[in-house]
């Protein structure tokens, strides 16, 4: 078990004034049995109405809106949490409940470069899911390459896989492609790591009615060095700062995350 | 109807506006019409002037057949029809179908017209609808605000186009500001009041600066 | 009723005088065409309408009780009465949706369901529509127009006054309505189906309303007005479909919909007409599990006949297909709109073994039909009567209870040759008379 402080900033900076700005955040990791949040405050300037809700993926979401003109937006969650508490999350439904999570959505869907990799990857050894997907993401780390800059949020596990780069959203959205090709009920999860950095994004799998965490981008299991903050179908399910607003202004975002003992 | 959005309240200001710019200019080309008959055949580049539209015609008959019609020209009174339609079709719920059928009545009179050979008798339908459109509202539409919202725009534009032709005189621009206080008062719309105070003495001259007046009134919203 | 069909440009004319239109973009420009109407009525009997009156009730009741268990508990998927491929990898099946449940737990409030009848009367529903099925205001104001012009007809006849429609769709909006005022949310005016939102906020005293006259304070849903003051809003009619309709859960880009919207809905402080997520019911392919629907939630053989259909997903259904391949049409479960139809004997040697490998290799993605010979009916063509295909979408009300519109839209198509009822293929509209006796 860890014993972890965490800190939090999203800060928004635009180049001109916007007006009537709604957003919504998922960025509230909750309690499970793997980790117990302790205190979480989240603050927002310039000042907004909140108001909260959960998702069809049981993600704690922060929506409201600032109407006045305003030129930047920030948030930031400072809190402490318990982690490391359980290697797993218990399934909280039955296996159909959640069986969408088999199924490819836009970003996961295979072309012929997944096709051709999952073909060569040989997973006729592993004897249970657990094994399958340990394997899976042991072959990802090992024949992709981590470059920023190469890839974007709109980059789907087929286009990452024939550059066979990119960065974590990519390596998670590539294992969620490769095991749910095996017929894996997978989910793309948003989170912090210890140290400082920014948000992570990797994968959990369910295997025999647990959720097992995959960092496919750090060839771990997840641990207690983890903070969840959300999981769901792919990316597009846990954008951690959803928003629209009126102007015409080219945005600059900033995203700092620290967790130390 | 209870409230009414800032998109529709400036669709009914709007409605209001062109049902009467169609209205008035049609009436003053009837006039103009019948003079460039046999009088002055060049009548139509005052008009031009009168009207605020670059003049943009070969000759009468140019005139006579494109002004009305022309539907690429903004300064038109078709465009200036198809305006109006524009901010009426988005209403039918205030107006009604049964008021709203008189915009698209007009509408299709103005095609007709524009292929007929009686082209003035073809117009009058035109007029004979917007009237009846005006009637409609008075006998239909119960939401007073509404019928406020447009009755401001009415007024509003035939203040602005009598002040325009300058041939008006001060008693017409007066009794048609008179018409139009009240209309704005009970509109529940926000104008500028400085304006109306300015402009109010402005009207009672004879010597009055058209140009200074007209920019004052579009002000009126600012 | 032959008088009435002396009326017939009158009739047309004053469609046109209501605007009764509909709007197409012609190489990007907008224009508004006029829906052409045909005088001959389709007639539906009283005994014939009380047959198709429970048919419908029994399978709109079902529809709603599926996607009520679908974004719920899925028992029918685990019970294995539909592999679960059918509904999960369904584009129609929203999980932004799951386990949210809609105001009375009524999924499609207004489900169109069209239907055609086989040359030997055989009724056979085509295809269920529980997203925004649209046309109910077209024999509306049409039936309006007849009695104006031929009010002997309607003396003569005895025929179900159809212009209830705005009171039975008030209702409905009424009925789930959370406290607040009832909204028809429109794209805007160049939408096809514009006259009909806006004369549907007309008929019923409902807001019609854009995305940017809503906002979501605090969860709750509201019109603004242009003095500053604003209005709860309890139900929307919403004529924008679900990827549009709030851009903080569906397309971030969507500038018709509004922000929140769907959070105030999952809190049950809104009721949206239909619910998001109805797409996983008229999905092609769960088209051919409705009557085993039925079977399952409501313990009834189905009153209505599917066209016969065969999933190449089933082994035994898929030696079928490939045995009767000239005599079936193909449909692709996820294209609509009349894309993705082919006709198995309209495919070259080549092209059919190519079409063949793509079903083997995707069994899952196509349905196949057996083609029926639909009757036709007559339409006046200058003074003459010309037989034409016609269907007909029945409308459907959930609210208190389940009621079958006593009318429909009865569209056909202009060309003789085509099966293609589409407004926007030039085709018209009949009205749709349900006879009282």
């Amino acid at each position: 078990m860890e014993q972890l402080h965490f800190r939090f900033t999203t800060r928004l900076e635009l180049d001109s004034e916007v007006k009537n700005h709604y957003f919504t955040l998922k960025c509230i990791p909750k309690s499970n049995v793997r980790q117990r949040i302790e205190s979480c405050n989240i603050t927002i300037t310039p000042d907004a109405d909140i108001f909260y809700n959960t998702d069809s993926f049981g993600n704690i979401t922060v929506s409201g809106s600032i109407i006045p003109p305003h030129s930047s937006f920030e948030f930031t969650l400072v809190g402490s949490a318990a982690t490391g508490l359980d290697v797993f999350e218990e399934l909280e439904d039955d296996e159909i409940k959640c069986a969408y999570y088999k199924y490819h959505t836009g970003y996961t869907r295979p072309g012929k470069y997944l096709e051709e990799y999952f073909k060569s990857l040989d997973l006729t050894q592993c004897k249970s899911t657990y094994d399958k997907v340990t394997a899976i993401m042991h072959a990802i780390n090992r024949d992709l390459v981590y470059e920023k800059k190469i890839t974007d949020i709109s980059t789907s596990a087929e286009q990452a896989m024939s550059i066979g780069k990119g960065v974590c959203q990519d390596y998670a959205h590539i294992m969620l492609a490769l095991c749910r090709m095996s017929g894996i009920a997978v989910r793309y999860t948003v989170g912090i790591m210890k140290g400082e950095g920014e948000s992570h994004a990797w994968v959990e799998a369910l295997c025999k009615n647990r959720w097992y965490g995959f960092d496919p981008t750090n060839n771990l299991l997840v641990d207690g060095n983890y903070i969840k903050i959300s999981s769901g179908r792919d990316y597009s399910d846990c954008i951690i700062n959803k928003g629209q607003f009126i102007g015409n202004a080219s945005q600059h975002t900033i995203v700092a995350a620290s967790v130390t003992d | 109807m209870g409230i009414i959005s800032v998109e529709k309240a400036d669709n009914l200001l709007w409605l209001g506006r062109y049902t009467e710019r169609v209205h008035t200019t049609l009436k003053e080309f009837f006039i103009s019409y019948d003079r460039m008959i046999d009088e002055d055949e060049d009548f139509y580049k005052e008009l031009c002037v009168r009207f605020r539209m670059p003049d943009i015609y070969k000759s009468h008959a140019d005139f006579i057949t494109n002004y009305p019609f022309d539907e690429n020209n903004p300064d038109s009174i078709m465009s200036n029809l198809m305006r109006a339609y524009d901010n009426a079709v988005i209403l039918r719920e205030f107006l009604g179908t049964e008021t709203l059928s008189y915009i698209q009545l007009a509408v299709y009179a103005m095609q007709k017209a524009k292929l007929g050979r009686e082209t003035l008798v073809d117009l009058m339908r035109v007029t004979d609808y917007i009237l009846a459109f005006w009637g409609s509202i008075d006998d239909e539409v119960d939401d007073e605000t509404a019928r406020n919202i447009i009755k401001a725009g009415k007024r509003l534009e035939r203040l602005d186009l009598y002040i325009c032709l300058g041939i008006k005189t001060n008693e017409d621009l007066i009794r048609q500001y008179n018409r139009l206080v009240p209309r704005l008062q009970n509109s529940g719309l926000s104008y500028n009041q400085s304006v109306l105070d300015t402009l109010e003495p402005m009207l009672h001259d004879p010597h009055m600066n058209y140009k200074t007046a007209i920019a004052l009134l579009e002000k009126v919203f600012d | 009723m032959e008088e009435l069909y002396t009326h017939v440009n009158t009739i047309n004319e004053l469609l046109a005088r209501y605007g009764v239109k509909f709007g197409i973009y012609k190489n990007n420009v907008f224009k508004e065409q006029l829906f052409p109407f045909d005088p001959i009525p389709r007639v539906i009997t009283e005994s014939e309408f009380d047959y198709l009156e429970k048919g419908l009730i029994q399978r709109v009741t079902a529809l709603n009780c599926f996607l009520s268990d679908i974004y719920g508990d899925k028992k029918i998927v685990r019970d294995g009465v539909i592999p679960e491929e059918f509904i999960f990898s369904s584009s129609g099946f929203l999980a932004q949706c799951d386990g949210v449940k809609p105001p009375l737990n009524i999924y499609s409030h207004i489900s169109g369901i069209d239907l055609v009848q086989s040359k030997d009367k055989t009724w056979y529903v085509l295809e269920d529509n529980l997203r925004v099925p649209s046309g109910a205001s077209y024999p509306m104001i049409a039936r309006e127009l007849c009695r104006r012009t031929s009010p002997k007809t309607f003396h003569d006849n005895r025929i179900e006054d159809n212009r209830n429609y705005a009171k039975m769709l008030k209702e409905t909006m009424n009925h789930v309505n959370t406290g607040g005022i009832n909204v028809i949310l429109t794209p805007g005016r160049y939408n096809a189906a514009f006259f009909e939102h806006s004369y549907l906020a007309e008929q019923t005293g409902s807001v019609l309303a854009t995305g940017n006259n809503l906002f979501v304070e605090n969860n709750n849903v509201y019109y603004k007005g242009y003095d500053g003051k604003k209005q709860r809003v309890g139900a929307v009619y919403r004529r924008i479909s679900d990827e549009y309709l709030d851009p903080m859960v569906f397309e971030e880009q969507s500038v018709i919909g509004v922000p929140h919207l769907f959070s105030a809905y999952r809190a049950g402080n809104v009721a949206l007409i239909n619910a998001p997520g109805n797409g996983i019911a008229d999905d092609k392919g769960i088209y051919y599990f409705v009557p085993k629907m039925i079977k399952y939630y409501l313990g009834q053989d189905s009153i209505l006949n599917n066209a016969p259909t065969y999933l190449p997903f089933y082994e035994a259904d898929m030696k079928y297909v490939l045995d009767n391949f000239d005599n079936l049409v193909i449909k692709d479960v996820a294209e609509a709109g009349g894309y993705g139809v082919v006709f198995g004997n309209s495919l070259t040697a080549e092209k059919k073994a190519d079409f063949i490998e793509l079903i083997k290799r995707e069994p899952r993605r196509f349905i196949a039909q057996e083609v029926i010979d639909f009757i036709d009916i007559d339409i006046l063509d200058f003074d003459e009567r010309k037989p034409r295909k016609a269907d007909l979408r029945a409308f459907v009300l959930t609210g208190s209870d389940v009621r079958v519109w006593k009318s429909g839209l009865t569209r056909f198509s202009r060309n003789p040759d085509s099966f293609i009822v589409n407004s926007s293929q030039g085709g018209g509209f009949k009205d749709t008379w349900v006879l009282s006796r």
